[in-house]
């Protein structure tokens, strides 16, 4: 009994150092620094309390700005990738799915091939392809005779946001349409047989069979995307370090900031915090959202 | 069964642990090349009985070597002292979070770190090394390595703001404001594409506007911060956006570094900008030699912007950690100094591309001009080079100026000055708040 309880806490106690040195005591730790006066360089000045979050909240600091500036950045991106990334992913899955079984294993590997390349490689592609000035798309696009003056893909707004937009998916796409594909794979073949013995087009079947069967992994997919959107940082600080001036420069590129140039890690370490929070929120509302709807139907 | 897989698992975690370990031992690969050193207390010497000093820097590009072959050449004149070089593009980082002894550290950096605590007075160490700040160096050091208690900094060299032109396109560089748009006409800019200048919304833009500002004479500090909201730099900004929008010497909505690109670039279509010349940094001056060869020409600034001669520049130092108490380490870094800053010893730094600012190694410098012809134009600019201030926080108080006020006025068309006026604002009100931290 004994050793089976030691070869039970040996195989359990690797998660659990993992879980408290990598999550539970920096998480503390974060919780603390946000609550003193803390700077990169000069150590922990003392507790301060809410006052860093009172900073970022409700003063009319630098921090204040950066983070509201950060948060809408974010958001945009959020909103802007999220659709996309999710339905456009389905979509591609759902195609997939179409085709001959030959042809699904070369599709598949080159749409998920784009998730395996390092977002630096990605950044230098995009850049060299949407560069407003010699970029590659503007010179083609030009000696068609398409457009006659340059387009500032990565110079100016709101074209930036669709650069950043294009270069995500183009990324990242392959990842969300594997699951998906994962999922259309489980749904049983008898029911489209049978559905189209019935007279069923492709968007009954959508409604009725596809996204009930595959109901799960899309909310999943939901989720971790807005997630992960959340979290954007790579492209916008390899692509346009955060520019033209801070309108692409999301949360996590703000909380960088503040920590590594304005050797703040108190106000930081609360920016975090908050961030967290907005995330947790999401998720939760998200989950309530389809809960509901899960009741209704 | 069990007991083999709990093992196992046991044996993973350790190797887990040591693999980490492993991962940080950077610094200890590097002392087994330099010769087995250790560490006990505040002192340490390598196997020999060699006493070793850490030396950090950012130098990871083609300038690294150069530094290598003055420390390399140090440690192998020496048996009592052992310079350990660690070159990292995070330098600045890796100084404030490890131990290091010695650093390289900009010009524009060292009022935050001497306001920080971070750097040590290193007067004693001058006069250990028989060197005089005051009369070895250019005047300008004075103006970022002296404070009111001392001196924290041992100063490297100097780069300033460089011109470059095409000779193919410019007969005659330009001198002035009027030269240059007499340039557009002669280039015919707007059919052509081909205009005087370029100036990007990143790349060398922080130099851009201190031109304007500079140039235009304009004073932009106050007390502990930088001051921008006044009229005179209302105008020096609106002079550049004049530049772009009204008089077309450059074309709008060029990217980054589209000052130096498009000076280079080799495209013969008409979908491309190109430009006549470029202010850019020295150290472009390889590869634009590589591409324009002989028709690329390097003269001094143009007064583009007004009459006061100002070219903005930075610079490298050496400075010391404030953690450094050791004497022999100190005594080590003396050494070091004494041996680098010998005239030919730190001709290697001139081989880099860069200028030296240790006045007998600028002469030796001067005299092979063909050697040496960025180093020879940057010495001649020298006396009219702006650093940024040497401020608390500097370079977070311009931030706001390179991003938002910049882009402001790089693409904006119908740029008011009241717009403008709110955004100089806005970076005065961010800079006082970061002086005051």
């Amino acid at each position: 009994m004994i050793k089976k309880k030691t070869t039970a806490v040996l195989f359990i106690l690797p998660f659990i150092l993992f879980f408290l040195m990598f999550w539970l005591i920096p998480f503390v730790y974060g919780l603390v620094m946000s609550l003193s006066k803390y700077s990169l360089v000069k150590g922990n000045q003392g507790f301060v309390g809410l006052e860093n979050y009172v900073k970022i909240l409700f003063s009319s600091s630098m921090y204040n700005k950066s983070f509201w500036l950060g948060m809408k950045n974010t958001v945009i991106f959020v909103v802007l990738t999220t659709p996309i990334l999710v339905l456009g992913s389905l979509a591609l899955a759902l195609l997939l799915d179409r085709l001959p079984d030959k042809l699904k294993g070369i599709f598949r590997t080159i749409y998920f091939a784009s998730y395996a390349v390092s977002v630096t490689a990605v950044a230098a592609v995009f850049v060299w392809l949407m560069k407003g000035n010699g970029g590659y798309l503007n010179n083609m696009m030009i000696n068609l005779g398409l457009i006659k003056k340059a387009i500032p893909w990565m110079e100016q707004q709101p074209f930036v946001w669709v650069s950043l937009t294009v270069a995500t998916v183009w990324w990242t796409i392959g990842y969300n349409m594997m699951l998906f594909v994962n999922a259309l794979n489980e749904i049983d073949t008898q029911l489209y047989e049978a559905s189209s013995i019935d007279g069923a087009g492709f968007g009954t079947q959508l409604r009725y069979i596809i996204f009930p069967g595959i109901k799960n992994v899309f909310f999943f997919v939901l989720m971790t995307t807005i997630i992960a959107s959340f979290n954007v940082y790579g492209q916008t600080r390899l692509m346009t370090q955060g520019g033209p001036g801070e309108t692409t420069k999301p949360m996590i590129m703000m909380i960088t900031s503040t920590i590594m140039d304005r050797n703040d890690l108190g106000v930081g370490s609360a920016m975090t915090i908050l961030m967290g929070i907005v995330i947790v929120l999401c998720s939760i509302g998200q989950y309530y959202l389809t809960k509901e709807k899960e009741e209704l139907r | 069964m069990k007991r083999t897989a709990a093992a196992l698992l046991a044996g993973v975690m350790a190797f887990s642990l040591t693999a980490c370990g492993g991962g940080s031992s950077q610094t200890g690969d590097t002392q087994a090349a330099g010769g087995q050193a250790s560490q006990e207390g505040g002192s340490s010497s390598d196997g020999a009985g060699k006493t070793k000093i850490t030396f950090i820097n950012g130098f990871t590009g083609g300038d690294g070597p150069y530094m290598s072959k003055i420390v390399d050449g140090f440690n192998q004149s020496q048996d009592q002292y052992f310079v350990e070089q660690l070159q990292d593009s995070d330098h600045y980082t890796k100084f404030k979070s490890d131990n290091f002894d010695m650093l390289i550290i900009h010009a524009d950096w060292i009022s935050t770190y001497h306001a920080m605590g971070l750097l040590r007075e290193v007067s004693d160490l001058y006069d250990k090394a028989g060197i005089s700040f005051e009369n070895d160096f250019h005047p300008i050091t004075q103006t970022y390595a002296k404070y009111d208690d001392g001196v924290f900094a041992f100063p490297l060299d100097l780069y300033a703001e460089t011109f470059f032109y095409n000779k193919e396109l410019i007969d005659t560089p330009p001198k002035d404001y009027n030269d240059m748009i007499a340039l557009r006409d002669k280039l015919d800019s707007e059919n052509t594409q081909v205009y005087p200048i370029g100036l990007p919304l990143t790349g060398d833009h922080q130099w851009a506007w201190m031109t304007a500002l500079g140039q235009s004479g304009c004073n932009w500090v106050e007390g502990e911060h930088i001051k921008m909201d006044t009229e005179e730099v209302c105008d020096a900004f609106m002079k550049v956006h004049d530049l772009i929008y009204k008089d077309h010497l450059s074309a709008a909505g060029l990217g980054d570094q589209d000052h130096y690109n498009t000076f280079v670039n080799e495209s013969t279509d008409n979908a491309n900008v190109k430009t006549a010349m470029s202010l850019t940094g020295p150290w472009k001056y390889v590869t634009a030699k590589e591409i324009l060869g002989d028709n690329l020409g390097i003269g001094t600034l143009p007064q583009i912007y007004g009459s006061t001669p100002c070219v903005p520049a930075g610079g490298h130092t050496f400075a010391v950690s404030a953690e450094v108490t050791d004497e022999a380490k100190l005594e080590g870094i003396a050494q070091f100094m004494k041996y680098a800053y010998q005239p030919d010893v730190m001709l290697n730094w001139a081989d880099s591309g860069q200028a030296p600012i240790h006045l007998a190694t600028m002469e030796k410098v001067k005299a092979q001009p063909d050697k040496y012809p960025v180093a020879a134009v940057n010495y001649e600019i020298f006396d009219d080079a702006m650093i940024l201030p040497a401020i608390y926080n500097i370079r977070e108080q311009v931030k706001y100026v390179n991003t938002n006020v910049w882009s402001l006025v790089l693409q904006t068309e119908d740029l008011t000055r009241e717009q403008l006026m709110e955004e100089l604002k806005n970076a005065t009100e961010i800079a006082t708040e970061l002086s005051e931290q």
